[in-house]
């Protein structure tokens, strides 16, 4: 058998993958929370002093060096933070963020803790309040400072794949600032309140996607166009009709003009879209919408094998993710996780258009033997040609 | 005569004002509250968690049937009441610590209701131990338990093991649900039920207490 050895850089992995062509290995990516960042540091012995900023999902960049060290071929670059700040409750374990939607620190059973929406504030809003609300500053120039300099120097420096995301979504920011559960009736009883909504959100996404763009665009190897959870374990949230009538105009006039932007600036570079659940249902649409990548390929939901969505989509999509975080990552054991990394290189990975990583952000419950069972199974299962 | 027909499609259709000015009507005309729920309101909501479950129905058209049931169930509440009116069983349920998620939650309650059992919901972020008290004060038949998140589910074991300090795990059927939790988590845990939406939780339900 031949030594499995590296002959790409990451960079080189991770944009071969997504020409759907077969790179040295399968590349590896990874998002993460807090409390498992930090295991997963004391566990590579990594001591490294760092100021976290903690994002809405309890999210924390990667270091370079963790993600050195730990194998990873994507990292993962956020915008910087406007500098005009909203107004913040005197509960410490309450914050706002820049859409108005309030977060509360929530502990977790066993340790830890996890940020939830508390109260959305739009959850009484007229058409005519959409006029007046203090929608976010696209153009707020914090956004951008210092930006080009570090992608730059990512991209230069390290020989890291840049995922990065600049606008952030359509439909779940919509339920975001009006409660899920009234947007959800707004979407049968209030059409009109969704347009409005929607049309406005998608403004300041708009925005933000340009002014990303510009400032750091030809660093930019994946564009994550934010989350839309448009499936739940069983199936749509959703009607298709429902989506392609509401949803769909305002997230296609995003997408078409985000890519068309990035192209510009880097003509290799590809967009993701991250949707939790059983999506099954809407994938041709996404594809017809310009979809390059669909993350997270959520395992234990309806419709998801990876056999089948590679041999109905894999010739125009590319997936990233796989690696299940509501059983396995988290109560899995280490042959377990090995083994489920293995099916999933096996279904998804031969010719090209795979990255391998957990569905969603790592949380506290992944004990971080268990990451790294992930990618060792990577470094044994995922060279070319796949071995199935 | 009361139009039973009319009134389940209205709860069908999610249309609250509708619901709520037939139950007036079928009040005015002398027909009794628990009639109109067996009758119109209980036939309407089983449909909409047969059409949820055969993937005709969405979340948007179960939360407005929902709600249009709510609008029924509140009217007629307050007169079952005052009739001492017998559930077919008590059924508590929450929403496990450290989890606010409960729209699954509210639509099983609401499923449950039109099935005819007295639902006592504790809402969410609820700790092991007023799980145990509500049992101590209910004495429900089924106690349910709901987590959205891998990282919460481990609760519904703190439950059912505080239920087993406190003598009361006999007492009661434990039903587990939500989107990360399985039949083997359920048996795992030693969970009585398990359903994956909320026309088969009803259906377990009624099933766990030989009903059907």
């Amino acid at each position: 058998m031949a030594k499995k050895r590296k002959t790409m850089t990451s960079r080189e992995r991770v944009i071969t993958a997504l020409e759907h062509k077969e790179p040295d290995r399968v590349p590896i990516s990874m998002s993460i929370t807090i409390d498992a960042y930090n295991n997963l540091k004391r566990y590579l012995g990594i001591e490294l002093e760092e100021d976290l900023k903690v994002g809405r999902w309890t999210d924390v960049p990667i270091h370079p060096l963790v993600a050195e060290k730990f194998g990873l071929d994507v990292i993962w670059l956020r915008m910087g933070s406007p500098h005009k700040k909203p107004p913040q409750p005197k509960d410490p374990n309450k914050w706002i963020d820049e859409w108005g939607v309030e977060w509360t620190k929530t502990p977790r059973p066993g340790g830890g803790y996890y940020y939830e929406m508390t109260n959305p504030p739009l959850k009484d809003a007229t058409i005519e309040d959409l006029e007046d609300y203090p929608w976010p500053d696209p153009y707020d120039p914090g956004r951008v400072e210092g930006l080009r300099e570090y992608f730059r120097h990512i991209h230069e420096d390290t020989e890291f794949a840049i995922l990065t995301k600049f606008g952030g979504a359509i439909f779940e920011q919509a339920w975001y600032l009006r409660g899920m559960e009234r947007f959800f009736m707004d979407l049968i009883e209030a059409p009109d309140f969704v347009h409005a909504l929607l049309d406005k959100i998608c403004q300041v996404q708009m925005g933000l996607d340009e002014v990303g763009i510009e400032a750091a665009g030809e660093y930019v190897d994946i564009l994550r166009l934010s989350g839309e959870d448009l499936g739940t374990q069983e199936g749509p949230m959703i009607s298709l009709p429902m989506f392609r009538r509401l949803i769909r105009p305002y997230m296609e006039k995003l997408w078409r003009f985000a890519k068309k932007k990035l192209l510009e600036k880097n003509p290799g570079a590809k967009i993701m879209l991250h949707s939790c659940g059983s999506v099954r249902w809407v994938i041709p649409d996404w594809i017809e919408m310009g979809l390059d990548i669909l993350d997270p390929i959520q395992p234990k939901a309806k419709g998801m094998d990876p056999f089948q969505l590679k041999a109905d989509f894999g010739d125009k999509l590319s997936f990233h993710g796989g690696i299940d975080a509501q059983y396995i990552l988290p109560f899995g054991t280490v042959e377990e996780v090995r083994q489920y990394t293995r099916k999933y290189i096996q279904a998804l990975a031969p010719g090209g258009g795979y990255i391998v990583a957990p569905v969603h952000n790592v949380q506290g419950d992944v004990p971080p033997e268990n990451l790294v069972a992930m990618r060792d199974a990577v470094e044994e299962f995922g060279y070319y040609p796949i071995n199935s | 005569m009361m139009k039973f027909e009319a009134l389940a499609q209205a709860v069908i259709e999610g249309d609250d004002v509708t619901v709520s000015e037939l139950v007036r009507r079928g009040l005015d005309k002398g027909v009794p509250a628990e009639t109109i729920i067996s009758e119109g309101l209980t036939p309407g909501i089983t449909q909409v968690g047969e059409l949820f479950h055969e993937g005709e129905y969405f979340l948007p058209d179960m939360l407005l049937s929902a709600r249009a049931m709510q609008a029924g169930i509140s009217i007629l509440r307050p007169i079952l009441a005052q009739r001492n009116y017998e559930a077919i069983a008590t059924a508590v349920l929450g929403t496990v610590q450290g989890d606010i998620h409960d729209i699954g939650k509210n639509i099983v309650g609401m499923m449950m209701k039109g099935a005819g059992f007295n639902v006592i919901d504790l809402g969410q972020d609820v700790p092991a131990g007023h799980f145990v008290e509500a049992v101590q004060e209910h004495k429900p038949e089924i106690l349910g338990l709901s987590a959205l998140l891998s990282t919460t589910m481990p609760a519904m074991r703190t439950v059912l093991e505080a239920l087993q300090e406190a003598g009361l795990r006999d007492e009661v059927k434990v039903m587990v649900g939500g989107a990360p939790v399985t039949q083997e988590y359920a048996d795992n845990i030693g969970a009585d039920g398990y359903a994956c939406d909320a026309a088969e939780a009803v259906k377990r339900a009624r099933s766990l207490l030989g009903l059907d």
